[in-house]
């Protein structure tokens, strides 16, 4: 993988991917064969979430020490040339986090669509997890430890989301209409303790 | 001329029954509007019961009006003492399990109290029919009970029993096909010629908590309903779209977190048929926030939530789940 190419991933996680070259990019990811792409845009998505604090405290074993260890198997992971590129890159959304947090957001949801089988998030994580000593001296770490970034808060943000739509809610039962009960009957009784059960 | 006493007769068989329905909706009507403003007008001091599913609670309602506006506090009596607390346009809520205050002011066009028109009870009548049911002694008081019947299956009957001196709503069902999901009825209740503003006072020490308020916040582009991406392809007849919101909502949250606000603008579309409320919440989620997907029932308040892409769709109301979840199905982005 060339330079260049590195470049155009850059660039299309950053939403500045020019539209012709956009399916051009997504397709190539695609491909079976190309673990080298695959591995950039992941490894890319790691530092952008790292650099952003958005790593979750909250670990699955399991699932990270899978794909930590598809990226020992890729010995371009760490090459160190990558490294530099990202680090002048993403050392750039720092100082406008603003700007940045919606290009994540976009990134992450080209990733689910495109290669649903590779979790970023949660190989990020393996970089932090003792579990996982192996990866510990590399440059991820370092970065990571240098900046003193420390995982956000996890807490149960669905139940939080799901008590927040329903005061929003209350407020508006019955807008302009009958008031039969009290409106806030619900939210001051119970509020919702359960968040969605899966489909 | 046998023939046209026949006709005579099946034609006033016919039209009587017509004639009685339209009296029961038309008496009927009458009652609710009476409620409508005694809920509104009167001052009052209850304890009732709140039943959902095979929860029970137990709650205080104050409700008065003075030199001060229209107030109206409601404490929970079981379970955490939650209060939330009406001044006209201002909303206080008292969480001591999150130990926090939240505070809210709504915009003046939005009266906190609404009041019942008669333009709004032909768009509920396009949806419901009225039937005046049994007189009955609900909270020691002579009752008269009001049925109010959906005429599809995307909204639930309520069952309502008016006081009949002074119209105030002692008790009030829920129900779907089956059976009841919710009810409330007073078990205790006071009318007082005046209203005390000391009634208002809560009965927690609120210093000690941590406290927010919200203002509309300025940094908002104001909503541009035509700019709306967002549509909403399926809403059972007579629902209409009676608000629109984009803002930063609140969020009641743990004792730690420095934020209670969605990170993201959040678009609220709340429709109505008059009676029952559906809102449509369309967020943004955020890398670290977890995507919801399906069903999550609260007595009558049904929510459903699905995902498009990284945006979260949820839909809320006090209509069946069914309804919910073809609402939620039917929203789609159009670029």
């Amino acid at each position: 993988m060339n330079d260049n190419k590195r470049e155009q991933l850059s660039a299309l996680m950053d939403g500045e991917a020019k539209s012709h070259e956009c399916d051009d990019l997504v397709k190539s990811l695609c491909q079976h064969d190309s673990k080298e792409e695959q591995g950039c845009w992941q490894r890319y998505h790691l530092i952008s979430d790292a650099l952003k604090k958005n790593l979750p405290d909250n670990l699955q074993h399991d699932l990270s020490r899978r794909v930590s260890a598809a990226l020992v198997d890729e010995p371009t992971v760490l090459a160190p040339r990558r490294f530099t590129i990202n680090w002048k890159r993403y050392s750039k959304p720092l100082a406008g986090v603003a700007i940045a947090a919606s290009v994540a957001t976009f990134s992450i949801v080209g990733l689910r669509v495109v290669l649903p089988e590779i979790s970023t998030v949660n190989s990020v994580a393996a970089i932090n997890d003792p579990a996982t000593p192996q990866l510990q001296s590399q440059d991820f770490t370092t970065v990571a430890d240098s900046l003193n970034i420390k995982p956000p808060l996890q807490f149960d943000d669905k139940a939080t989301r799901l008590n927040g739509y329903l005061v929003n809610h209350s407020e508006f039962s019955s807008p302009n209409g009958m008031q039969v009960l009290p409106p806030y009957m619900r939210v001051v009784g119970q509020a919702f303790e359960q968040s969605p059960a899966q489909e | 001329m046998q023939r046209i006493v026949v006709s005579l007769l099946a034609l006033f068989f016919s039209t009587a029954p017509v004639a009685l329905e339209e009296l029961s909706q038309e008496a009927a009507l009458k009652w609710l509007q009476k409620m409508g403003e005694a809920l509104h007008q009167l001052n009052y001091d209850g304890v009732f019961v709140y039943q959902h599913g095979e929860q029970l609670s137990t709650m205080r309602l104050v409700h008065g009006r003075n030199e001060q506006g229209e107030h109206e506090r409601l404490v929970s009596l079981s379970g955490a003492a939650r209060e939330v607390i009406r001044s006209n346009d201002k909303v206080t809520c008292i969480l001591p399990d999150s130990r926090s205050v939240i505070v809210e002011r709504k915009d003046q066009s939005r009266p906190g109290f609404p009041h019942l028109l008669p333009t709004q009870v032909q768009q509920i009548s396009d949806s419901y029919r009225f039937e005046l049911g049994r007189r009955a002694r609900v909270s020691g008081l002579q009752a008269q009970q009001i049925l109010i019947l959906p005429r599809d299956h995307y909204r639930y009957s309520y069952h309502l029993w008016i006081h009949i001196d002074s119209g105030m709503l002692l008790k009030a069902e829920l129900r779907n096909k089956q059976h009841t999901i919710e009810q409330f009825m007073f078990t205790t209740l006071q009318f007082m010629p005046n209203f005390p503003q000391e009634l208002l006072a809560p009965d927690v020490n609120k210093s000690e908590f941590l406290s927010y308020h919200y203002q509309r916040r300025d940094n908002v582009e104001p909503v541009n309903v035509e700019k709306n991406n967002w549509q909403v392809d399926f809403l059972p007849a007579g629902f209409i779209l009676k608000h629109h919101q984009y803002q930063f909502q609140s969020r009641p949250q743990n004792v730690g977190m420095t934020s209670t606000s969605s990170s993201e603008p959040v678009h609220h579309l709340v429709y109505s048929d008059g009676l029952s409320t559906v809102s449509v919440f369309i967020e943004k989620l955020q890398a670290a926030q977890s995507p919801m997907n399906g069903a999550s029932p609260l007595g009558a308040v049904n929510a459903y939530a699905s995902m498009i892409g990284q945006t979260q769709i949820t839909v809320v109301g006090e209509v069946p789940e069914e309804t919910v979840r073809e609402i939620a199905k039917s929203v789609r982005y159009q670029p």
